[in-house]
């Protein structure tokens, strides 16, 4: 009798359960530390599925933002087009008027090209970029500029977004689904293999946003993550000197950094990206 | 004739036929050097002897070294050398151009010179397995990217270029410095495939002489103004932009080119501007546009051409 009367509320308690367990947690921005360590942990490997909510983002969560800018360019390496590089820009705000609080995201997504334009017998998932190695070329780290300096910081949020829609194998933006997570992010110059998170104060580095999330269309460690998720900073962009000017497309503002995870050639590649002002 | 006039016709004819035999025997022992060929590739030139110039008693010193290459003299505390380099390698990294050199004959030296369009970001010479000179932006004054000519070419000059010694741990080394003078070539970009325009482009001819073919393959997109409108850039792997900006009607209201210069059409600009494609594309034609250098007006470029912005 005892175990009757309980078999309900023991079904609505793991009722409950499974339900937390599948819903999508709560979005939420990380403001990243401006002193002590760096880098604070979001969905390390082996990474934990549902993610948890620490820095997740939804589209929906760019509802009150505008986008004001859009680009996309080709992500070279050693003279070989490796991957695409989709680069935003929105502002807070409604209808086509950015509000006055300044408030802009800076967001930045790649898919890596998984068509080989090179030697026969190279590797065929990729364009191979090295004379030595016959690796697809593999993000780790993306770092870009942000406002602020060592002496003064200035607060940046960060989130991520795994994609829409679609699946990973999707070509579009918007839809197309990472694999991998967000595993770290913090104001500092150094990614994998260069720094242990959390790191400590010298390696931190105020001017610089670092997002750690390997992207990489034939990986080694056998899970592939053609698209990064994207990775969004938030700041005050302040009106640059009342030219209504918040943002600009700079040289050498974003930076991909190949670490050598799977004994990968470490590898810089700096280029052109948008930039609060 | 008298005899007056020909003893005169005598001595005219021993001092000719002497100078002849000086002019004769002095072209033999002192050989005129030879204007070399423009330099072309990996060709290497075999160092010649001219036949009777020396004696077979004489210990021969080493002969100088022709280089059909791309010469550069090289000072290293004192010590002066000829480098004789190959033609220049071009690879792109991101937004960074490598121009590299690798020594044909002579002195093994390497010269790898990192830039932003004209802007240099560092140089490196090597020789041999530990002789290592750098420097970096500032610097690196002495080394001069010039514009395109008319063939595409960038000329890159050396004017005593100094650069500093570094450790094998890449620190600086207050020793020595390696003085370099000479000139490089680059290779026209559209002879590069990673670097010549796919499908889109458009050339750049100015005023003043200078040509080159824009490709947008540092990336296309759109900014909207604080007027609402979308103005579209285009930019080259030499961190210039074509942009464009565009009202409701679809014409072109200002184009403007931002590199080591900035031009402007402010008004009437002759671009045609297409309506969105299916797949999301616009075209934007440029027909003898003529684009005037923003602060003096002193120079002007005129563009041609075809550029695609895609789907974004």
């Amino acid at each position: 009798m005892k175990t009757s009367y309980m078999f309900p509320y023991a079904w609505l308690l793991c009722a409950v359960v499974a339900l937390f367990q599948h819903t999508p947690a709560q979005a939420a921005w990380c403001t990243l530390p401006d002193t002590g360590n760096p880098i604070i942990t979001v969905n390390p490997k082996p990474f934990t599925v549902p993610p948890p909510s620490t820095c997740l983002l939804t589209y929906a969560d760019l509802s009150d933002y505008i986008e004001v800018a859009s680009r996309q360019a080709n992500i070279t390496v050693s003279g070989v087009v490796v991957g695409t590089l989709y680069d935003r820009v929105w502002c807070k705000g409604t209808g086509t008027t950015c509000d006055s609080s300044n408030t802009y995201i800076i967001g930045t997504r790649v898919r890596m090209a998984e068509t080989p334009v090179n030697f026969p017998g190279r590797n065929p998932n990729c364009p191979v970029w090295s004379g030595t190695s016959n690796d697809c070329f593999e993000i780790n780290n993306f770092f870009r500029n942000i406002r602020g300096t060592n002496a003064s910081p200035v607060t940046a949020d960060v989130g991520y977004i795994m994609g829409g829609s679609g699946t990973a194998n999707d070509t579009d933006p918007i839809d197309a689904v990472a694999v991998k997570y967000l595993e770290y992010t913090g104001k500092t110059y150094k990614g994998l293999n260069q720094v242990t998170p959390p790191g400590s104060s010298t390696d931190r580095d105020n001017t610089k946003v670092m997002f750690w999330a390997d992207t990489n269309v034939f990986d080694p460690d056998g899970e592939n993550s053609q698209w990064s998720p994207w990775l969004l900073v938030r700041q005050n962009c302040p009106n640059d000197g009342g030219t209504g000017v918040h943002y600009q497309l700079g040289n050498f503002a974003i930076k991909y950094w190949q670490g050598g995870e799977e004994t990968q050639i470490p590898t810089n590649i700096q280029a052109q990206a948008y930039v609060c002002k | 004739m008298t005899m007056r006039s020909r003893i005169a016709l005598v001595l005219l004819v021993i001092c000719g036929t002497g100078a002849l035999a000086y002019l004769v025997r002095g072209r033999a022992e002192h050989p005129v050097t030879q204007r070399l060929a423009v330099p072309n590739a990996q060709q290497v030139v075999p160092p010649e002897v001219e036949p009777g110039a020396r004696s077979n008693d004489a210990p021969a010193p080493a002969p100088p070294v022709r280089c059909a290459g791309q010469r550069v003299r090289v000072v290293i505390g004192g010590d002066e050398q000829d480098a004789c380099f190959g033609e220049t390698r071009t690879v792109q990294n991101g937004s960074v151009r490598l121009y590299e050199v690798e020594a044909m004959q002579g002195a093994q030296y390497s010269l790898r010179i990192e830039a932003l369009g004209s802007a240099v970001l560092s140089a490196a010479l090597r020789g041999g397995a530990s002789l290592r000179f750098r420097c970096e932006k500032g610097d690196c004054r002495g080394i001069v990217i010039g514009r395109h000519d008319v063939e595409g070419v960038r000329t890159i000059a050396l004017n005593n270029a100094a650069l500093s010694e570094v450790r094998a741990d890449g620190s600086p080394s207050p020793r020595a410095v390696a003085t370099l003078t000479g000139e490089l070539r680059t290779v026209p970009e559209d002879r590069l495939p990673a670097l010549a325009c796919a499908g889109q482009g458009v050339s750049v001819v100015t005023s003043d002489g200078s040509a080159s073919t824009f490709c947008p393959n540092g990336g296309a997109g759109f900014e909207i103004g604080a007027d609402g409108h979308r103005r579209y850039r285009f930019t080259n792997l030499d961190g210039a932009s074509i942009l464009i900006g565009v009202d409701d009607d679809h014409h072109a209201r200002r184009v403007e080119y931002e590199g080591e210069e900035v031009l402007v059409c402010a008004a009437a600009c002759r671009v045609r501007v297409s309506r969105y494609s299916a797949a999301g594309e616009r075209t934007f034609t440029f027909e003898g546009t003529t684009l005037l250098e923003a602060t003096m007006g002193q120079r002007n470029a005129v563009l041609n051409g075809t550029l695609i912005v895609p789907s974004l």
